[in-house]
């Protein structure tokens, strides 16, 4: 008898332990650490420089905020493979997935499974269809794009008046084509007497717009400057530049991928190119999901914070900009390597 | 002969018995390994991602088994995909757009199996041909387009669960007791390992080999059909890249589930293992965090290692 009650004593006590331990495991389940936070962070591809340079930025934003980001995605650009990923995400609960989108209706399944799950969805760099997802971190606008092509060439060529040149990709590219439309909009508020004689396409081929660029400037050599706006045209345009040995006479300028004007900018024949900085979205796609499991995400108030990137703003109810396009000069070109 | 297919008989379950064991100390393994990865539920959830392929790899194995090989199934599923999802666009409704795309995974297979049985062409040229023929077509007619925006009810097939079973997963298991019965317990399965032990003496034997052969890959664009639907259901769009390396994760699994690649053997038992311990391994790869280029490498290590134990098996069995 007097036995039982010692048991029952010390059973109560194990009782009364083990509760405490429950309700402090519960407690730490329901009020998630930073450390608890784990981010799926899922790019079309995980073997291209762009993508490595973004998970880059993820990491040291998960730095700064004690966060885990797991960076996986498919070799190739298997849209599948990504929404399998998605779904061992949501297996291993974890607490936000942003991903760089390979089809934008094809995720939204596994997207909508995670959401129900309770888990945060995103999207960064390419979007998914809008009820898949909170909101989508766009690197650049066309009118932003446009107008950095603008002021960058009034600053390479020293000038605002006279005839430019514009190299496309082909005439039907719809990115490019809405970019010249920005660009020519702001040049005619802002730069009255910036002409824009001519588009040739380069039909995204280096050879030919090098070509193309050779012969109008040997028939227009009063040309000011040309504005290449696909990547791959700005070294072809620099080239012949060069070979006509016009580099004082005619700025260059456009959208650059590092890798491909690094030399031209060392060397003087390009002074800036444009483009967005893939360690920024992957920087940026961090604090937003930050934003959105602390539960401050608020299109009303206009802008989210990002850490060193300031406040990103709105540009409607679920786009946030990453910004201004980042420009390349010969200074920090080095940083990037895609 | 009776006391021989006896034993190989038995050696065949043993087998089968050892790849369920491998099977059991893999999740065990990945379970003691991976925090939060045993969970029945996230386990069957799982079978979302292979099932398709699981199907395909059944047929494969009947295609294997009589010598031949299939390197279209990938390219055949994008086609079906395709022709779902651009027929529907094209105004069909969608019911008839599904049928259409089995209907054209189906009439694919047998394509094969004709160029295959009367023209006498070994079945690797042939199917690399039609490997890049489908994919071609499908390619061209979507314009590198895709289709999406189908109606809800189209989920049923990709999307739905039963409790906690993927529909799709209940799918694959009714199709693995029908290959199982037809290659182990009608006559067809046996003219099956006829034609592949020797199909010059199964023809002498009376055997149709050409109708076998033609009903084999069929069969096998028949299931790439029924893969495709459930995959343009699972993913909700229809695009020409669906379904690219397909072809290698399907014989993979059938080679590791112990079927002969110069044919006369092999079980759908022993497939059913094969999908499972390849999958499950690419499945706990994934989960634990591990980059999928470094997944391949893996799978590529395990596949080589998988391939070598059955050779073994084989030698001792003589």
């Amino acid at each position: 008898m007097h036995r039982s009650t010692a048991m029952s004593f010390k059973t109560r006590r194990a009782f009364l332990a083990a509760a405490v331990a429950i309700i402090a495991l519960a407690g730490g389940a329901m009020k998630a650490s930073a450390e608890d936070v784990v981010i799926g962070l899922i790019p079309k591809f995980t073997s291209d420089p762009y993508f490595v340079a973004a998970d880059k930025g993820a990491q040291e934003a998960a730095k700064e905020l004690g966060y885990t980001v797991e960076f996986n995605g498919p070799v190739d650009a298997n849209v599948a493979t990504q929404s399998d990923i998605i779904d061992k995400f949501v297996r291993r609960r974890v607490t936000a997935i942003a991903v760089s989108a390979n089809d934008p209706t094809a995720l939204a399944p596994a997207l909508k499974r995670a959401r129900d799950a309770g888990i945060k969805t995103l999207t960064w760099d390419a979007d998914v269809t809008p009820d898949a997802r909170s909101v989508f971190l766009n690197q650049a606008t066309f009118e932003g794009m446009g107008r950095t092509f603008v002021d960058m060439m009034v600053r390479s060529a020293g000038t605002s008046e006279g005839d430019f040149l514009i190299v496309t990709a082909v005439l039907t590219s719809p990115n490019q084509n809405r970019w010249i439309e920005e660009l020519k909009k702001y040049a005619a508020e802002r730069y009255p007497k910036m002409n824009f004689p001519a588009i040739l396409p380069g039909d995204e081929d280096l050879e030919k717009s090098k070509n193309v660029t050779l012969n109008y400037l040997q028939a227009n050599p009063e040309t000011k400057g040309v504005i290449a706006v696909t990547g791959i045209a700005t070294p072809g345009v620099i080239e012949a530049v060069k070979q006509l040995d016009m580099v004082d006479k005619v700025a260059v300028t456009g959208l650059g991928v590092p890798s491909l004007i690094r030399t031209y900018l060392k060397d003087g024949s390009l002074k800036e190119a444009a483009l967005w900085s893939p360690i920024d979205i992957g920087y940026g796609a961090i604090y937003l999901a930050k934003a959105e499991i602390d539960g401050t995400l608020d299109p009303k108030s206009g802008s989210v914070d990002a850490g060193r990137l300031g406040k990103l703003k709105f540009i409607s109810d679920d786009t946030v900009l990453l910004g201004d396009p980042f420009i390349f000069t010969k200074d920090n070109v080095d940083q990037f390597d895609f | 002969m009776n006391a021989r297919s006896l034993s190989m008989d038995r050696f065949r379950v043993n087998r089968s018995m050892v790849l369920a064991l491998i099977f059991i100390i893999q999740i065990a393994v990945t379970s003691l390994l991976v925090p939060g990865y045993f969970d029945i539920r996230g386990l069957l959830d799982a079978t979302r991602s292979f099932s398709e392929a699981g199907l395909i790899a059944l047929g494969m194995t009947l295609v294997i088994i009589t010598g031949g090989i299939d390197l279209s199934v990938g390219a055949l599923l994008a086609l079906v995909s395709v022709t779902i999802g651009f027929s529907y666009q094209a105004g069909l409704p969608l019911w008839a757009a599904s049928m259409a795309g089995v209907g054209v995974g189906t009439l694919g297979g047998l394509f094969n199996g004709a160029f295959i049985t009367y023209f006498r062409l070994h079945p690797l040229v042939v199917t690399l041909g039609t490997f890049a023929l489908f994919r071609g077509i499908a390619y061209a007619v979507s314009d590198a387009n895709a289709v999406s925006g189908f109606p809800d009810w189209f989920s049923l097939f990709g999307q739905t669960t039963l409790g906690w079973f993927p529909l799709q997963f209940l799918f694959l298991c009714l199709f693995v007791v029908i290959f199982w019965v037809v290659l182990s317990r009608c006559a067809f399965g046996r003219y099956v390992y006829a034609v592949g032990h020797n199909e010059v003496a199964a023809r002498f034997a009376g055997i149709s080999t050409n109708s076998v052969l033609l009903a084999v890959y069929t069969l096998n664009g028949f299931l790439v059909g029924l893969a495709g639907l459930i995959y343009t259901s699972r993913i909700a769009s229809a695009r020409g890249n669906a379904g690219l390396g397909l072809e290698l994760t399907v014989i993979a699994m059938v080679v590791l589930g112990g079927t002969k690649i110069t044919g006369g053997s092999g079980t759908i038992v022993g497939t059913m293992m094969g999908i499972l311990i390849l999958s499950y391994l690419q499945d706990g790869l994934t989960f634990a965090g591990v980059r999928a280029d470094w997944g391949l490498i893996f799978i590529g290590v395990f596949l080589i290692l998988g391939v070598f134990v059955n050779q073994v098996f084989r030698e001792r069995s003589r």
